[in-house]
């Protein structure tokens, strides 16, 4: 398993966790949500941290996933074996047509934040006035007082982990296998510098476009397990502005250089959140103690926790395989 | 001598400055030519045009007797042309060899076949004992020579090379020039953009002179550097 | 729709626009000078709006008149601005840069929450319902005042950025940073001065908006993305662009407001963003490079 060690200790980890939470429903609710946003963060990364293109309209995607369920299980009864790959479809195809615009033009940096933010927003208003979707009340889904496994319908919250690790792992693994291949050296090559990139052969546009069709995916992903999960979806938990926020917080304070280090920033953030909104006086105080640390560890700690953990141990490895050398030599 | 590169009547303007006007020229395969000229003449926007980075205003340029004006650099690179840029910037957070691997990918989408690919080009080029280094740490010479490398993954017949001299010392000059003069043995044909007259003469056999983004002369080096024009231009760009 | 109705959106569409230019102005300053967006813009403007109504609802100050007090004190703030974070923006890569503008924007937003609770607040003085008729349409006072200070800042703005030394500095450092301070500019003083200005904007803007309009903790990120909107439209970092930029999102607004809805009203200016990437993306690329 040597071509997956990343994915095989998250797995470990994973599962060491799941293990400590179970019997505990609050305890397995905050590892369920440490999972969806983790996943969510690690998805957003694989484009800003590893392709240098910083999506602030992920939330579109994790809307379309999350809207599939809801109005497929609420309107016409459908199974999530059709909602699911309905909402991850059409999320890939909304990212391939955003894509192609926002590539063809080369927009980069601020220019495709701004972009994909502005495509978002028309999404949450749009769905704000429509009437078919519940309109800002959102939709509430029909649930049953006994478990339907069909319809991933459980009392119990351990089945809900057991999906969304899976979805987690899966994810983790996928992005060290295309680390590793083409694909990867290609995203790294575009972050840094696209133009020299494509004077070494690199498909700039068709690369990027499959980068952003990938992260899209996933996250819709995300979007339909958290409809099934909570059973409720409106547009201000699933589509809006703060929710793109989020996974750029977990990236910043994990580490944007590293394919897990917006795991490792959802694992610090989420579940301390999480107690700090249920259990503090002061309504909000999550969000703020989010805000500061976005705002302070973005200038002052720019490679994130995990980074600086990684970047510290490398230099030491450095250090010691140059005085075994400078040994060998005197 | 067949035509490798056909450059045919190409100009380049952006908005009403004309970069490039009417350029011709023709390089044949295994030859080192030169593209001289003083500062500001359009030798960059040239290399651009070729490599595909810039589109023409009119013109054509065929390569080995295909048009590839207008395709998009990656194509223009798969198709046999490789460039280096005169701010050299490997990529970062990459070792050297992963640097070669990106351009090696071009070729061979395995990534074991890739590593070989670039591995066999560093040891080419010298460069294998910095093989696993991180790109960033290497100086200027090295630099230079990564971007060869990279170029050189991507197995070229044509290799555009952007000012490759520049703030190197005399004895890393020498070492550059005699790389480059090894190329067209292994089948490579060079464009050189260079401002050293010495350097030319020695590599070079034939060369096209750009003034004001015109065809100022072209034909032997030795003969247009004699060109009292060339001397003119070369002499009107010192005194200003 | 009635052209009396008409005539009313295009009329409130221009005042909208003298208004939200004053907003973007300052946006695209602080860029054009320091290259850094700052996503916490709409959270001063806020602030300023709030300053205004606790002038009006605890001192009984006109809203008017609390432009002389509330605009030092957004310059103050720009100043504390650059300082504590803009300054150490300039080091950082660019996501890092809208990473932090981000969180101070969450920041203030929250904290505001806990100061001010989430109720709206407006200005309700006698002139809020008086209205002006001029001819088929009825202007409110208040617009007609807003948009009258708007457009004489926005004049003054101008003159200081072409005509004086000040702006002379400004552009020059906006052009090249490196260039300039080898020049012997202080380039640390014209960023800090330069932030202060383009906050110091909505000192003035923010009183007479609470006058037409609710403030609540969240009203500033909707100005924000506005003001985003309609600096990419003029091109980012530019003056006039940006007064062009207002007159396009403030007019298409007011009328897609009287046409449709307030909701469809509220999505105008992203369809005018992503309508702009489809037919003339150069407008927007053009400045991209360099301003």
């Amino acid at each position: 398993m040597s071509n997956f060690r990343t994915a095989t200790i998250v797995a470990g980890v994973l599962l060491v966790a799941f293990a400590a939470v179970s019997g505990d429903r609050y305890f397995m609710d905050i590892f369920i949500f440490t999972c969806f946003y983790g996943t969510l963060a690690v998805c957003w990364n694989m484009m800003a941290g590893l392709t240098g293109l910083m999506s602030l309209g992920h939330a579109l995607f994790v809307g379309i996933g999350a809207y599939s369920v809801a109005w497929g299980l609420s309107v016409h009864g459908w199974s999530p074996l059709v909602t699911w790959p309905l909402g991850v479809g059409l999320a890939v195809a909304a990212a391939a047509a955003i894509g192609m615009l926002c590539f063809r033009y080369g927009l980069r940096g601020y220019f495709f934040a701004i972009a994909t933010l502005a495509f978002g927003e028309v999404a949450f208003f749009t769905v704000s006035a429509t009437e078919a979707l519940g309109r800002s009340d959102g939709m509430i889904m029909p649930i049953s007082a006994e478990d339907i496994p069909g319809q991933l319908q459980f009392f119990e919250k351990w089945p809900y982990a057991l999906i969304i690790m899976t979805i987690l792992i899966g994810t983790i693994a996928i992005g060290e296998a295309l680390m590793k291949s083409r694909t990867g050296y290609y995203w790294r090559a575009l972050r840094d510098n696209e133009q020299a990139a494509e004077a070494l052969g690199v498909n700039a546009r068709a690369f990027k476009l499959r980068c952003f069709m990938l992260s899209a995916g996933i996250s819709a992903l995300c979007g339909a397990f958290y409809a099934n999960y909570v059973a409720f979806v409106d547009p201000r938990s699933v589509l809006g502005v703060e929710l793109s926020i989020q996974m750029l917080v977990y990236s910043i304070v994990g580490g944007m250089s590293l394919l897990w280090g917006p795991l490792i920033g959802a694992a610090v953030l989420v579940p301390f959140s999480i107690l700090l909104r249920d259990y503090s006086a002061i309504p909000g105080s999550d969000i703020v103690v989010y805000a500061v640390l976005l705002a302070v560890l973005a200038l002052v700690l720019p490679q994130g926790i995990a980074g600086w953990f990684v970047a510290r141990w490398q230099r030491r490895r450095l250090a010691r395989r140059a005085s075994r050398t400078a040994e060998v030599v005197s | 001598m067949t035509s490798l590169l056909e450059v045919q009547r190409v100009s380049k303007s952006f908005g009403g400055l004309h970069a490039l006007s009417d350029v011709s020229f023709e390089v044949g395969a295994g030859e080192i030519f030169a593209v001289i000229g003083p500062n500001g003449a359009g030798k960059t926007t040239l290399f651009n045009c070729l490599a595909g980075a810039a589109t023409l205003t009119s013109g054509a340029i065929r390569l080995g007797g295909q048009r590839i004006d207008g395709r998009p650099p990656h194509e223009i690179c798969r198709r046999g042309l490789a460039r280096t840029f005169q701010l050299v910037k490997p990529f970062r957070g990459m070792t050297v060899l992963e640097n070669v691997k990106v351009a090696a990918f071009s070729r061979y989408p395995s990534t074991k076949q890739a590593t070989a690919a670039a591995r066999a080009v560093l040891d080419r080029i010298g460069m294998a004992g910095l093989a696993e280094h991180d790109a960033e740490t290497l100086n200027v010479a090295q630099l230079r020579q990564l971007e060869i490398a990279r170029a050189l993954a991507t197995e070229p017949q044509l290799l555009l090379l952007d000012e490759m001299l520049a703030g190197l010392t005399p004895t890393e000059s020498t070492a550059m020039c005699e790389r480059i003069r090894q190329l067209p043995r292994a089948g490579i044909a060079v464009i050189v953009v260079e401002h050293s007259i010495p350097v030319v003469t020695s590599l070079c056999a034939r060369a096209v002179v750009l003034c004001f983004g015109k065809v100022l002369t072209q034909g032997s080096t030795c003969e247009v550097i004699a060109n009292p024009r060339v001397q003119e231009a070369y002499l009107g760009n010192a005194q200003s | 729709m009635s052209f009396e109705i008409f005539l009313q959106a295009i009329v409130g569409g221009l005042a909208n626009a003298a208004l939200y230019a004053l907003i973007a102005v300052g946006l695209t300053l602080v860029f054009g000078v320091m290259r850094i967006i700052n996503f916490a813009h709409g959270e001063f403007l806020m602030i300023a709006m709030y300053a205004g109504y606790f002038a009006w609802s605890l001192l009984g100050i006109d809203p008017i008149v609390a432009i002389a007090l509330v605009t030092p004190v957004l310059m103050v703030l720009g100043a504390l601005l650059y300082s504590s974070v803009m300054r150490f923006a300039l080091r950082v890569p660019e996501i890092n840069q809208m990473a932090a503008t981000l969180g101070l924007s969450l920041l203030l937003q929250h904290l505001a929450l806990v100061a001010f609770t989430g109720d709206n607040m407006l200005v309700t003085q006698a002139r809020a319902i008086a209205g002006v008729e001029l001819g088929p349409v009825v202007v409110q006072v208040n617009q007609l005042i807003a948009c009258g200070i708007s457009i004489v800042l926005l004049g003054a703005l101008y003159v200081v950025l072409q005509r004086t030394d000040f702006g002379l500095i400004m552009r020059a450092v906006a052009q090249s940073r490196d260039g300039a301070a080898l020049s012997g500019i202080d380039v640390t003083g014209v960023y800090k001065w330069a932030v202060a200005v383009g906050i110091g904007t909505l000192g003035v803007a923010g009183p007479l908006l609470v006058s037409l309009l609710y403030v609540n903790p969240h009203v500033g990120a909707l100005f924000t993305l506005k003001a985003f909107v309609i600096v990419i439209l003029g091109g980012l970092g530019s003056f006039t662009g940006a007064l062009v930029g207002a007159l396009v999102v403030g007019l298409a607004e007011s009328i897609a407001g009287a046409w449709f809805s307030a909701s469809i009203a509220a999505a105008v200016p992203f369809v005018i963003l992503i309508l702009i990437l489809l037919t003339r993306p150069e407008g927007l690329m053009n400045r991209s490079v360099r301003a």
